[in-house]
């Protein structure tokens, strides 16, 4: 089902998606919430927090509406949710940069728990007990020797892959950065066990791993539209010359350029969303680590230029276009980001052509 | 959300693979335009005797009485199968369906879309490209019908057509998109006169067409007189359509050449595989933004003006494809980096033709994100 809009709308859609009733009915929640919750007066706050207790809170209120438990069964007080519902809640939680872990944890931490079949830590997580997955200095994930906690929020429990795929879940007190994204921070573990690699990962993990790119896909899809939305309303208003800059042509093509990069954006993100539940694990591989190498450098483009219409206010304190662009750029170097990913689909194609050839 | 086949269209996939297979011919497209143009009729007429031609028109007009899905497939599979290029026949038979009478239907349809009688399009002239409303070829009525006089350039096989769908200005009156009217014009008609123009890459297929004081009859108009701006969007939305999938998987097979061409280096060098990766995600972007439009035609939703983000998508992604060609078949010594630069050259015309990028920029700026304050809003 659609909507059938053939203009953008204020929260700046131009294309809908051929979404199923329930997906669409998710989508338009999803975004009611958030944008009426995660405003620019919470943002402050949450940005004044030293301590993490407002983002805490936010995330409690989360498993109250059992969002934290998207992805984890019925059977274990979750959602049961799909891979696609997740990314619609992701997109619309970055869409208004809600200052939660929502894909470290309701997605990352859930996959990684699921995978290794860990219905205890799975309880835990839906009813909303904060969990971070651990990544090494180059936010590469899973590495031999983590230390950084990703999205730290107070006493959560961490989650590393141990021996035979086997989960471990410790509690750490860790040293809180300053970091790139205050409202997504990052926290030094120095204690940390390695993370098992020796083993082969098992698909389950394999497939975690493709839900947290399709999760940080679909954020930086919310990016990328909210981010466009605001220039474009701020282009209609903004008077130089006597007549809004929305009048003049240079103006205009950058919007339309941002456009193309959100709407390409969204599409690859919910095509790795859909993919990750219902494809092959190669063929899921693929396609998510597509979904890097585009989203990541598009959100980004999109936050940068919608900061340039902004002018002079995109680039104070004051303004919220700078936690965008925080944001962005944290989101486009997770688990290496897209350089990686360009050469990780480089080498796929490279070897399958080879086999194809010999 | 659904992004696989239903078990209908799998098994049209399945029947239409099998059919290409025995059917397509194994030799390439000649180089030489005249047996060129034979080639791609007898693939027409080949196309028209398996039953699949207009597949999703109405069955009383020969179509297949099929939907957008199945015009996909048809798209994806000819373009993964390196199918020859399509004479511009079915967008405008759809034209003539759409806005044709009883009459024009029954007397063009079945020889069109047997490609027994080849039509061309005749839109763009010298003075008058991007913004195609400028122009100046007028047609006056006479007692019996009409006379056109005036040029068209860029029309693709304008040489070996017997028909063209001309759009010629009627009435200077009122705002310059009101007074435009669509013809169907018999290229034989005393008073037409054609000449070649060869492109950048030695590629001879595009014509102009001189009309001096070309006399046709009443039932040349296509709709009624002022109807032309209405026909020629149309025209271009039909001329899309569903081809974004054919283009995606025509795109993805030239890669696999590139692949094959870049060979062992690929394996080894960190540099190519990423610049590799980087036409990879971008060839997966488009396939997934085309399938998500896909599913929007699927679920009757009207392509309107945010269709340009497809083409401005489309046309990065081939112009990135090219040039990472060009970055990676670095032996001057090979005739197949001829062969890719001459695809590169005319990688340039994907910008310009079909509506430039910055008229498709306008389109978006002014239609989806109503910027511009003046100007008039759908």
């Amino acid at each position: 089902m659609h909507t059938g809009r053939d203009r953008i709308s204020p929260d700046g859609e131009a294309m809908p998606f051929a979404f199923e009733e329930h997906e669409r009915l998710l989508e338009e929640a999803a975004r009611h919430y958030a944008s009426s919750v995660y405003g620019h007066a919470f943002l402050r706050a949450a940005l004044d927090d030293k301590d993490g207790r407002v983002r805490a809170e936010s995330w409690s209120r989360l498993a109250g509406l059992g969002w934290t438990g998207i992805l984890v069964s019925e059977r274990l007080g979750g959602g049961g949710g799909s891979v696609v519902d997740a990314c619609i809640l992701a997109e619309a939680l970055a869409g208004s940069m809600a200052p939660v872990p929502f894909v470290a944890t309701a997605m990352g931490a859930a996959s990684v728990l699921t995978a290794c079949d860990d219905d205890e830590g799975l309880i835990a997580l839906a009813a909303g007990r904060p969990m971070c997955l651990t990544l090494d200095s180059r936010l590469i994930w899973p590495s031999t020797q983590p230390n950084l906690a990703w999205d730290w929020l107070p006493d959560a429990e961490i989650i590393q892959l141990g021996p035979e795929n086997a989960v471990r879940r410790t509690q750490a007190v860790p040293t809180q950065l300053r970091g790139p994204d205050p409202l997504h921070p990052l926290a030094v573990i120095d204690d940390l066990l390695p993370n098992d690699r020796t083993s082969a990962q098992s698909e389950a993990v394999r497939r975690a791993l493709v839900v947290v790119r399709a999760g940080l896909a679909a954020s930086a899809s919310g990016l990328a539209r909210t981010a466009l939305a605001e220039a474009v309303s701020y282009a209609r208003v903004r008077e130089q010359y006597g007549r809004p800059i929305a009048e003049f042509q240079a103006v205009q093509h950058i919007c339309a350029d941002m456009l193309v990069d959100a709407e390409a954006t969204r599409s690859i993100a919910f095509g790795a969303a859909w993919a990750a539940e219902n494809e092959g694990i190669d063929e899921a591989e693929r396609v998510a680590a597509a979904a890097t190498a585009w989203c990541g450098p598009a959100a980004i483009r999109v936050v940068e230029s919608s900061i340039q219409v902004l002018g002079g206010i995109g680039v104070t304190w004051e303004n919220d276009a700078h936690l965008r662009l925080r944001h962005a750029q944290l989101l486009g170097r997770l688990l290496g980001g897209a350089a990686d990913a360009q050469k990780e689909l480089g080498r796929r194609r490279a070897s399958a052509a080879e086999k194809a050839s010999s | 959300m659904n992004l696989r086949d239903t078990p209908e269209q799998a098994q049209f996939r399945e029947r239409l693979r099998t059919w290409l297979i025995t059917n397509l011919p194994a030799e390439p497209e000649p180089g030489h335009l005249a047996e060129r143009f034979s080639f791609m009729v007898a693939w027409q007429q080949a196309l028209y005797a398996g039953g699949w031609t207009a597949l999703s028109w109405p069955k009383e007009y020969g179509g297949q009485g099929l939907g957008p899905a199945e015009e996909a497939i048809f798209n994806e599979e000819l373009g993964a199968a390196g199918a020859p290029t399509s004479l511009p026949l079915s967008y405008l038979g759809r034209v003539l369906l759409s806005h044709g009478t009883e009459e024009q239907r029954a007397a063009y349809l079945p020889d069109l879309l047997a490609a027994r009688v080849i039509w061309c399009q005749g839109f763009s002239e010298p003075d008058a490209g991007s913004d195609l409303a400028a122009l100046t070829t007028r047609a006056t009525p006479v007692a019996d019908g009409w006379v056109l006089s005036g040029r068209k350039l860029w029309t693709s096989f304008g040489a070996f057509a017997d028909m063209c769908l001309l759009l010629a200005r009627t009435s200077k009156e009122g705002r310059k998109h009101e007074g435009l009217s669509a013809f169907l014009m018999p290229m034989d008609a005393p008073g037409v006169t054609v000449r070649g123009v060869v492109m950048a890459n030695g590629d001879d297929e595009f014509a102009e067409i001189f009309i001096d004081d070309v006399h046709v009859q009443s039932s040349a108009l296509l709709g009624a007189a002022g109807d032309g701006w209405e026909i020629a969007q149309s025209t271009i939305s039909f001329e899309r359509g569903a081809l974004d999938l054919g283009y995606g998987a025509k795109f993805a097979r030239m890669f696999g050449e590139l692949l094959d061409e870049v060979g062992e280096r690929a394996l080894h060098d960190v540099s190519v595989q990423r610049r590799l990766g980087e036409v990879a995600a971008l060839l997966e972007v488009l396939h997934m933004h085309s399938l998500r439009r896909l599913g929007l035609r699927i679920a009757e939703h009207t392509p309107g003006p945010e269709s340009s983000v497809d083409k401005l998508l489309m046309t990065m992604v081939e112009q990135n494809l090219l040039a990472a060609a060009m970055d990676l078949c670095d032996d001057h010594a090979s005739e197949l980096r001829t062969r890719w630069f001459d695809r590169y050259v005319y990688g340039r015309a994907g910008s310009i033709y079909g509506g430039s990028s910055q008229i498709q920029r306008n389109i978006l700026a002014s239609r989806v994100l109503g910027l511009g304050a003046r100007k008039v809003r759908k």
